[in-house]
């Protein structure tokens, strides 16, 4: 019976190294997918004469994931020779990881979902087509009403010189979320400037039991403040970091006014951090915060997390000396590998990614806006915007948006300054130390990063 | 004898412990089964709303269609049995010719393969990814289970076992003709089944729970994992918590039922080598 045993051991170990080369072939399950009403879908346009399958690697998951699979099997049936495979690669930080091993590898897919501050490595190394070929084509391109339907705050993300290396997909503005309630009672209006803000903030924060920590605070913030500070620095008229050279601007006048301004709120305890809340927007859903500053992309969450009673809705950021409002997401690029015919589907589907009724049809499936402005006029837009005002905020501020920096070493250097500026808000190092510090750090982030 | 007031005294405070301590632990599971069948506006309260105050059986249900369920089952499956029958192949004959016999630079050799498990297995990924890549494995079974067909440590552990058992034994086994492969499975390895479960035991769990390497080395939903489905229910934006919850259950469902059928193993395992794992 050992003998028996043993001998099927040493079986399946030889069996599972022989016999699990092939991929398996068997059919996926699909998930159930509710399917709801979608415009028509564009016509077919000059499709590959030869049979095409890409690679598109992504990280949407729950709805968002089943929104692209609707649109992406909409375009096989219209591309009958392009087969277009989605492969999740979990979540953001997870398919970046993996984009960068496969580099080394020389396994790119054909196209990925990236931020334009990690495609930026791409571009240096060559290893991103250039769409302006598609874009301009006659047959295949866009027309010039087209180019002018993307806001150009999204298209110059995708920019570099006068090449383009991406095309907008999933777009969110940061907003201050509110509860209604909260500041009705407290006779507030919606702040607009730094300054009402704070008041506000100050205002709203409530120890209700006494015990000299905040029950209901006013402002939470998310975990990676620094990450997304540039909003507050630009309104002081400044920038975090100079794109073209990647030098960081940390020990400047209006990074330290920023800084200043929110570190005030955590300084007089009326702010916090999301902490074990993970996100910022939480507290507020439950009433533990009367505002939150989150994406818009958190919408969904909002909607379904929120507990009775409690009313929440947004506006763009509180202005200062401009009204400059952020805006972030993600783009998809089209890597320099497979053949021309390989390429020119890829672009065919990013075209068709991109038309006003799919972007309108996947940013009312999910918390992200249209990269299109004829998207609001589509029907399935439109209806969404009757049922959920709030998602007309950043459809009406587009033209203050701007996204933040995309330089080689910006993560880095800003991941450097969020070291910093955690031991300002808990007040354990002062602000022109910690800048100072933070300056000397990201340029020596930036240096690594240019010389990798 | 009747029991002494302090023996009496002594036994309550090691209950009160043992109790406090098992629920401790348990807290979280509790936690996890109670939020899966919740809705999704309480998952979150704070102060915690321990019991729903409403059953949603349908979040199992949402969880079951949100991905290929029985196709990542089939491959969990697949893949645990595989990884763990390879190791202890692997791991056994190791252990064996290091704890048994002699051979030129045996010690340097040992010596070497403890000191990769100084390595962060975070640093291996990229590289094991790369070479991979090359060999044409992405994607496939073998890129799954190569990586992880063996163990320093479960070596390390078999090895301590295995020189713990009198030499006389195997003396006396090779004077009656007996070879090392089959003193080996005849007396070496039924005298380590504690170890052995054991260590089968930790790569079940570790295999079937392993989130990070399926979901690099694989890329169509036809070869992902259980595991690999969890980020399903994870945006950058916010986490389904319920859904998340119920389909966790239904991974660690089948890893619980294991370790209650071989429990008993484990314990004389920890206790013979020392070692927990």
């Amino acid at each position: 019976m050992k003998r028996i045993l043993s001998a099927l051991l040493c079986m399946i170990m030889l069996l599972s190294m022989a016999a699990c080369g092939a991929k398996t072939p068997a059919p996926t399950e699909a998930p159930a997918t509710e399917a709801p009403a979608v415009t028509e879908a564009p016509a077919a346009t000059e499709a590959p004469a030869q049979k095409v399958e890409l690679t598109f690697w992504h990280a949407m998951n729950g709805a968002a994931g089943d929104a692209l699979q609707k649109i992406t099997d909409d375009f096989m049936a219209a591309n009958p020779n392009i087969t277009v495979k989605l492969e999740n690669q979990g979540g953001y930080l997870d398919l970046f990881d993996k984009l960068m091993a496969a580099a080394k590898a020389n396994q790119l897919p054909n196209m990925a979902q990236i931020y334009s501050n990690r495609l930026s490595w791409y571009v240096a190394k060559d290893l991103v087509l250039d769409l302006n070929t598609y874009l301009n084509d006659p047959e295949v391109g866009f027309t010039e009403e087209d180019k002018a339907d993307f806001p150009q705050m999204f298209m110059d993300n995708c920019i570099w010189g006068d090449k383009l290396y991406a095309m907008p997909f999933n777009k969110s503005m940061m907003v201050l979320y509110y509860n209604e309630g909260m500041l009705k009672e407290a006779g507030l209006e919606v702040p607009t400037t730094w300054e009402q803000w704070a008041e506000a903030s100050k205002k709203l924060t409530k120890d209700t039991d006494g015990d000299g920590e905040p029950d209901v605070y006013g402002t939470v913030f998310a975990n990676n403040l620094s990450t997304d500070i540039a909003p507050w620095v630009k309104q002081a008229g400044g920038a975090t970091m100079d794109d073209a050279t990647s030098k960081p601007f940390f020990d400047q006048e209006p990074m330290r006014e920023a800084v200043t301004f929110l570190n005030g709120m955590f300084q007089d305890g009326s702010a916090r951090f999301a902490g074990e809340d993970k996100n910022a927007n939480v507290p507020v859903q439950d009433g533990r915060a009367a505002m939150c500053v989150a994406s818009t992309s958190a919408l969904p969450y909002i909607e379904s997390g929120t507990a009775e009673g409690i009313t929440i809705n947004c506006a763009p950021l509180p202005g200062h000396k401009n009204d400059a409002q952020l805006y972030y997401g993600t783009n998809v690029t089209v890597y320099n590998v497979g053949t021309d015919a390989e390429k020119q589907a890829a672009w065919l589907y990013l075209k068709y990614l991109t038309s006003t009724e799919n972007t309108a049809y996947f940013a009312a499936q999910t918390g992200y806006i249209p990269v299109r402005k004829s998207a609001v006029s589509t029907p399935v837009f439109a209806e969404v915007l009757a049922a959920k005002p709030m998602k007309q905020v950043p459809m009406d501020n587009l033209d203050k948006g701007f996204q933040g920096e995309r330089c080689i070493g910006a993560i880095n250097a800003l991941n450097a300054l969020g070291d910093q500026l955690k031991l300002v808000f808990a007040g354990e190092k002062d602000l022109d130390t910690a800048l100072a510090d933070a300056q000397a750090n990201g340029q020596k982030a930036v240096d690594e990063a240019l010389n990798s | 004898m009747k029991p002494t007031f302090s023996q009496r005294l002594a036994k309550i405070l090691t209950y009160l412990i043992l109790i406090l301590g098992a629920a401790f632990i348990l807290l979280p599971f509790v936690w996890m089964i109670l939020t899966s069948v919740k809705p999704s506006n309480e998952v979150l309260k704070m102060p915690p709303k321990w019991i729903p105050s409403t059953i949603q059986w349908q979040n199992y249900a949402k969880a079951f269609k949100a991905v290929p369920f029985f196709t990542y089952l089939k491959n969990s499956i697949l893949v645990t049995v595989m990884i763990t029958s390879c190791e202890l192949v692997t791991v056994t004959l190791a252990a064996y010719a290091f704890a048994q016999l002699e051979f030129k630079g045996k010690n340097l050799l040992f010596l070497v393969l403890v000191a990769t498990m100084m390595v962060p297995g975070e640093i291996l990924t990229i590289p094991n990814f790369v070479t991979l890549a090359h060999l044409g494995w992405i994607n496939t079974y073998k890129a799954m289970v190569a990586p992880w067909a063996t163990s320093v440590f479960s070596i390390f552990l078999l090895r301590q076992q295995f020189a713990s058992i009198p030499q006389s034994y195997y003396k006396a086994a090779r004077m009656d003709g007996c070879s090392d492969l089959r003193y080996l499975f005849t007396v070496m390895v039924p005298m380590s089944r504690p170890t052995m479960v054991s260590i089968a035991l930790l790569k079940i769990i570790n295999s079937w729970n392993s989130y990070m390497w399926p979901l690099i080395s694989t890329n169509s939903r036809e070869m992902r994992t259980l595991p690999v489905g969890l980020a399903y229910f994870s945006t950058e934006s916010g986490t389904d918590y319920n859904t998340l919850m119920a389909f966790s259950l239904m991974i660690i469902a089948p890893t619980v039922i294991v370790y209650l059928l071989t429990q008993k193993y484990i314990i004389q395992g920890v206790s013979k080598t020392g070692l927990k794992g």
